[in-house]
């Protein structure tokens, strides 16, 4: 069953970005522009 | 405020009544027709939901494992940070926190002043009352956006102010929730003007629909996860927590199944397909008349409510997880020393959806992060195979079924 999930998220991802690859890069940098504030909040940890 | 761990006073139900809240929100209604202009067939349309419905299932039963083993606050949060470490799992609470959460909660809360704005017409009103250009946004004050505001606020004040009366509001509003949906497909097929010739009429499947079609409905079915969040406060969670998970995702396939049957029931599947908007009104218009259209906003603005409470028990969770481990705002890990809940947390996700509402900027947020939800979990479903090789020995008291 957990296959079968990983599977199908990664079919159901690798056909997002294939059909919006523009909308998709733009979500991927809203993502890793979580990166900066990581390092912030490392740093003053 | 000396304990940094939630006290456990959730039960199977409360759990299994979040996850319900949080999955049937508005996409049940808006879906249904791309998913029929995709598939082009009343079998295929329903076979896609089935399809989409057995993932579900699959990804609830790896994240019973996972919640089991680790039964604290954050889903894959935590998931992430033991199999990847904690760059993975800031992303995803990251990711939840400015989009994932936060979007649909803003996005929730206007459609829910709009449906309000059926019976008053003030709280639906879009016409701006203040605008303030703030450079990159624009923060549009209107009668509608004032009303989004107002609901997530007092959801928010609600689940701050203890586990026992969020729970109540939680559980009533997805029993009447339930209750109308299930009203409403027994009423649809007894009484409803509908035809069994829609569904035993099969066209032409469209080729590779299935497949795309599979994207929009896994969305539907996004939230079934929602019970891991709150693992650190479900009683007995080796026992509860699967349980939950398994009944909670395994009554939201029934309904979302019954749901589209009674619309290829009432509507051919090619009439279906061009429609905008929510199907569900065309549908209830269609099987009983006019006057069920007031019936069916109530219905809604319910089901929309008790999404929205959904999300603001389930996100913060996330951030106090977060803020517990230092990588977030110190604030978001306190616990209301008389409430016992995480109210900096729920705070800090209230200001962030008001201010999504305010620019309107919570659509975009939306579509650009929609895949991640899928993204990360698939990826914590990576993570229960990396902690099985990595942690074998470990008691797991729950086994999803899978190959070793």
């Amino acid at each position: 069953m957990p296959a079968l999930f990983v599977a199908a998220s990664a079919l159901i991802v690798v056909n997002a970005i294939w059909r919006s690859p523009g909308t998709s890069a733009a979500g991927l940098a809203i993502i890793l522009a979580g990166l900066p504030l990581y390092a912030v909040f490392r740093r003053k940890r | 405020m000396s304990s940094t761990v939630l006290d456990r006073r959730l039960g199977p139900v409360d759990a299994a009544a979040i996850i319900i809240s949080n999955v049937v929100g508005s996409g049940i209604f808006l879906t249904p027709a791309v998913v029929a202009s995709l598939t082009g067939d009343a079998v295929s349309m329903l076979a896609v939901w089935i399809v989409g419905g057995f993932i579900a299932f699959a990804g609830a039963m790896a994240y019973a494992e996972l919640s089991v083993l680790r039964p604290h606050a954050g889903g894959e949060y935590v998931y992430l940070r033991e199999a990847f470490g904690p760059v993975a799992a800031f992303l995803t609470g990251w990711t939840s926190f400015v989009a994932g959460f936060s979007g649909a909660i803003a996005a929730s809360a206007v459609g829910f002043a709009f449906y309000l704005g059926r019976f008053v017409p003030a709280a639906g009103d879009t016409r701006a009352l203040v605008v303030i250009p703030t450079g990159l946004l624009t923060v549009t004050v209107s009668p509608q956006s004032l009303v989004a505001i107002a609901a997530i606020a007092l959801l928010s004040i609600v689940h701050v102010r203890g586990v026992r009366p969020g729970r109540l509001l939680q559980n009533v509003l997805a029993g009447a929730k339930v209750t109308g949906l299930v009203a409403l497909v027994a009423l649809g097929f007894s009484i409803g003007d509908g035809s069994w010739g829609h569904v035993q009429n099969v066209q032409h499947p469209v080729a590779g629909g299935f497949l795309l079609a599979l994207v929009p409905v896994m969305f539907s079915y996004s939230g079934w996860n929602a019970a891991t969040y709150v693992a650190e406060e479900i009683r007995d969670p080796g026992r509860f927590l699967p349980r939950a998970l398994a009944v909670g995702t395994g009554a939201v396939v029934a309904l979302y199944l019954a749901l589209n049957l009674l619309y290829v029931y009432s509507l051919p599947v090619s009439e279906l397909a061009g429609l905008t908007g929510s199907v569900m009104d065309v549908i209830a218009e269609r099987l009983f008349g006019h006057f069920a259209g007031n019936l069916l906003a109530v219905l809604t603005a319910i089901s929309i409510a008790a999404s929205v409470s959904a999300m603001i028990i389930a996100g913060p969770r996330v951030y106090f997880a977060m803020a517990r481990d230092g990588v977030f705002f110190r604030r978001a890990a306190i616990i209301h020393p008389r409430y016992r809940t995480p109210a900096g947390a729920i705070l800090a996700q209230s200001a962030w959806s008001c201010l999504l509402v305010l620019t309107g900027s919570f659509t975009q947020l939306i579509a650009y992060t929609g895949f991640a939800v899928v993204l990360f979990s698939g990826i914590a479903g990576v993570a229960l195979f990396v902690l099985r090789r990595d942690q074998p020995d470990e008691p797991r008291g729950f086994r999803a079924w899978a190959i070793r």
